[in-house]
């Protein structure tokens, strides 16, 4: 029992506050953080519109433009009332309102595209590489949440990524979130389709959904965004009015012990054409490791149909590993439910003037980039001809001596691919076609079909289909417009040939590939290797 | 500000470009700053999240059939909040790599409201509880936990950012019964009050694991969720309980769980009738700890420990969360003088 005195006893329970080391560099760095931050969204704030109906100006979503044309991607449940006009109003954040069509739809994954109208330049955001993020970086959402934003500017939440390759199942096909980002930044009603930033301003999801468990239809700290990875395998086919359907792998899985274990294949799909058989342990999809039967559809979901992809599996002691084109799931089916009644049931994949247009759009965009890539609309129509002289390497004896081989483009020669006489000429006579800089009749009647991956590389695939001519299909780097494939039935022999390309460097005044790969029914045949390439132009 | 680049649209592309340059090159030189530096949290979830565990059992009532844990130790005890679900048989722990362990409770702390579990293990990766105390009102603090179940297997826990708010006790329920932790909490503004999210870890950016995500309370007040933390310190002094050197007895985790009951000085406070009332003992338990250490009726308690007595409120809730077994030092004001006694906390009789 000890008596101390009343001053030290207050002292000794009345906590002094803690003082901290209030180092002014440490407050420096702070505020040079945050003026970073607040420049970011300056720059980036433009891009991101606030999305209407044209009957209801109430309620709504967001979106963003990524493209100066006037492209933008918003959420498919944003757009899906819209679908009869395909149209609706944006709303940008200088306060005008412009109207927009809607271009291709991704139900499955909840994305559409539109494009605003006008012909002006539109403020864009550019794309990011969602596969970098990891878990705790910090992320902006903008957009337009509970329709606060009245002169169309639009909120901004700071948050960081809370998860990674998250699985949230859909409806009936439809609205799956598939390899998605979880973030606690808050994103509510009315953020719907407006973009997640990373903090360099580049575009890294579509934010879409939250979970409202157990709450009311507000913002929990759990918002889910579609990454843009995924999306950018979509976006050539949704620039171009198609409804995009996801992939199927033929086969389901379950969980069993830690194992994924492939329990059903359908038949006549294209797993059981590749030797999938129920009873394989899935190891790999698409280049991921596959420990749950979420992972396996989190990867699976994050794919168009036919898109290639490779399978690694376990039967028994034997690992096997197989590429193969993944079929399209059926398009989600929107036509039954109670609110059909007797009314005539309308479908939203119905072909549509607009959808039209935008098609015959995205034709021409992905012929002016490629003479954008090769080196400008002027150098392309100077040409007169391209004289490559390389090494052929064939697939068939890799280590022998290779040959020597000769590309001889001559533009003024005969320029019809449909009476070539070896696939060698059928080549020659398309890229002389491509090079045109007027409208030439043998490109006429192309068509964007899709996406395709080639080489790692995100590519639009356009389709001409002709009466008597061999089908030819043309993939272009969706990124820098460069010419990526180029693949036909030769019909003198029934074979699918296709060259591929690759190694694009300066020759003269154009851009071009050094690499040139011919494949024969999917088999490597050869590869050309160009030492040197003379490009002569027409004399002004 | 925004009509500047609609005017300008061509240069927009490469003011993007120039600033996101500007922050690459700017990021090392950010590193060690709060609130946004570069990486900081990444690398508190990097360090952190393999320590994280699952937790599932069954379900019963409104009680969620799930939850999050903290290892702390190599060898596999697991900290999380005390609940039904990890005080039923069958509950089942995924560690961060996905492996799952049955997992038995071996310490509970009802006014903690805290559990400890073990699971058969070695060598796992775990965290150390710190003191929260240096925590200032806006520091940044992050919580990791599986809410809403989101993740599976060996897919990794959610992690969710927010500023310290304050640190206070809470007037809560919890559904509709009583909120029985009476103790300190550190409250944020980043949202945990999500099913599954308890028992997960609270860090401050330099990955100090300051507290633990609390069972979801309601203010009584507002009716509204509060996200909050139990405090490191409280999960030091769970912890410390059973501190004592082990036994060699092989079979020591077979013995049954241990478990606290209410503590008990033998005082009995003077009751006005009203609510905010100075904490005046008006009786003294004989053979209680209180008489032992020499409380006498009329003392005035000022102090428990190193928290200041204010009222009778604050006594209760402070007494409410002494362990029985521990030493706890008591100042009171008897007349004039200022006198500091311990008292030995025992179990309520």
């Amino acid at each position: 029992m000890v008596a101390v005195h009343l001053a030290i006893a207050a002292a000794l329970i009345t906590a002094a506050p803690q003082g901290r080391d209030s180092d002014v560099g440490e407050l420096a760095r702070v505020l040079a953080v945050e003026s970073d931050r607040v420049r970011v969204i300056e720059a980036v704030t433009p891009a991101a519109v606030c999305v209407f109906s044209k009957e209801r100006h109430a309620g709504g979503g967001s979106g963003v433009i990524i493209d100066p044309r006037g492209y933008g991607l918003t959420n498919f449940h944003v757009i899906a009332g819209m679908l009869k006009d395909r149209v609706g109003d944006a709303g940008l954040a200088d306060g005008t309102l412009n109207e927009f069509e809607v271009l291709g739809i991704d139900p499955g994954g909840d994305v559409a595209m539109f494009k605003l109208r006008g012909e002006k330049v539109w403020p864009a955001a550019s794309l990011g590489d969602s596969e970098t993020l990891r878990q705790g970086d910090y992320v902006l959402a903008l957009g337009n949440p509970f329709g606060l934003a009245d002169d169309f500017t639009p909120a901004v939440t700071l948050g960081i990524v809370s998860g990674l390759h998250r699985y949230q199942a859909g409806v009936k096909g439809a609205l799956t979130y598939t390899d998605c980002i979880q973030v606690d930044a808050s994103i509510n009603p009315g953020n719907s389709g407006g973009p997640l930033f990373d903090l360099a301003g580049r575009v890294i999801g579509i934010n879409g959904r939250i979970a409202i468990e157990e709450r009311e239809r507000v913002n929990v700290g759990v918002g889910f965004s579609i990454s843009i990875n995924q999306i950018k395998r979509f976006i050539p086919a949704l620039r171009a009015g198609i409804a995009t359907p996801h992939a199927s792998a033929g086969f389901t899985v379950a969980d069993r012990d830690r194992r994924v274990i492939i329990d059903n294949v359908k038949d006549g799909s294209i797993a059981e054409q590749a030797g999938i058989r129920a009873g394989d342990e899935l190891l790999r999809f698409a280049g991921r490791d596959v420990s749950s039967a979420n992972q396996f559809l989190s990867a699976l979901g994050a794919f168009p149909g036919g898109w290639t992809v490779e399978v690694v599996h376990r039967r028994g002691r034997h690992v096997e590993k197989k590429t193969m084109r993944l079929d399209p799931q059926a398009l989600p089916d929107f036509s039954g439910g109670a609110r059909g009644g007797k009314k005539a049931r309308f479908n939203p994949y119905a072909p549509h003037s607009i959808t039209r247009a935008a098609n015959r759009r995205a034709v021409r965009r992905a012929f002016d980039r490629y003479h954008a890539f090769l080196g400008g609309e002027e150098t392309v129509a100077a040409i007169e001809s391209i004289h490559g002289t390389g090494k052929r390497t064939l697939a068939t004896d890799p280590t022998g001596e290779p040959a020597s081989v000769l590309c001889n483009l001559d533009v003024a020669a005969e320029p019809s691919p449909a009476k070539a006489q070896s696939p060698a000429d059928t080549e020659l006579a398309i890229r002389r076609m491509l090079l045109s800089t007027t409208d030439d009749p043998a490109r006429s009647g192309f068509k964007v079909v899709g996406a395709d991956e080639v080489q790692g590389r995100i590519a639009v695939l356009l389709e001409q289909n002709t009466k008597d001519g061999p089908p030819l299909r043309l993939a272009f780097d969706d990124e820098d417009g460069a010419l990526l494939r180029i693949s036909f039935d030769f019909h003198a022999v029934g074979k699918d040939v296709s060259f591929e390309y690759g190694d694009e460097r300066r020759a003269g005044p154009l851009r071009l590939p050094h690499i040139r790969r011919m494949y024969v029914d999917g088999v490597l045949y050869a590869e050309d290797s160009f030492e040197r390439i003379v490009v002569t132009q027409k004399a002004p | 500000m925004t009509n500047r680049f609609a005017k300008n649209p061509p240069f927009f592309p490469r003011a993007v470009a120039a600033i996101a340059a500007g922050l690459l090159v700017a990021g090392p030189r950010n590193a060690s700053a709060d609130p946004a530096p570069a990486g900081a949290i990444c690398s508190v979830f990097e360090r952190s999240a393999g320590a994280v565990v699952k937790i599932y059992g069954p379900r019963a009532g409104r009680e969620h059939g799930y939850g999050t844990g903290v290892v702390v130790s190599s060898d596999g005890k697991i900290v999380t909040t005390l609940s039904l679900l990890v005080s039923m048989r069958g509950v089942q722990v995924v560690l961060d790599d996905g492996q799952r362990r049955n997992a038995r409770l071996v310490q509970s702390d009802e006014g903690r409201q805290l559990a400890l579990l073990q699971i058969d293990a070695q060598g796992l990766d775990y965290l150390t509880p710190g003191e929260s105390a240096h925590l200032q009102q806006g520091d940044t603090v992050v919580a990791i936990g599986n809410w809403f179940k989101i993740a599976e297997g060996d897919e990794r826990a959610s992690i969710n950012r927010g500023i310290l708010s304050l640190r206070t006790t809470l007037q809560a329920k919890r559904l509709a019964q009583e909120f029985v932790y009476a103790g300190p909490v550190l409250v944020y503004d980043g949202i945990t009050a999500n099913p599954g999210a308890s028992g997960g870890p609270l860090l401050d950016l330099d990955g100090r694991f300051v507290g633990l995500i609390g069972k979801i309370a309601e203010s009584v007040n507002t009716n509204t969720r509060i996200n909050y933390a139990i405090p490191g310190e409280e999960i030091i002094a769970f912890l410390g309980q059973t501190s004592q050197p082990e036994t060699s007895d092989r079979r020591r985790d077979e013995r049954p769980a241990t478990s606290h009951g209410k503590p008990y000085l033998g005082i009995k406070l003077a009751g006005l009738g009203y609510r905010h009332v100075s904490a005046f003992v008006e009786r003294v338990q004989p053979d209680s700890p209180a008489a032992e250490a020499g409380v006498r009726p009329d003392d005035l308690i000022l102090a428990i420990g190193n928290s200041r007595v204010s009222d009778a409120d604050e006594y209760q809730k402070l007494v409410a969360r002494l362990i029985p077994g521990e030493r706890v030092s008591f100042v009171v004001k008897r007349g004039e003088e200022l006198i500091a006694l311990e008292l030995e906390v025992a179990s309520k009789p």
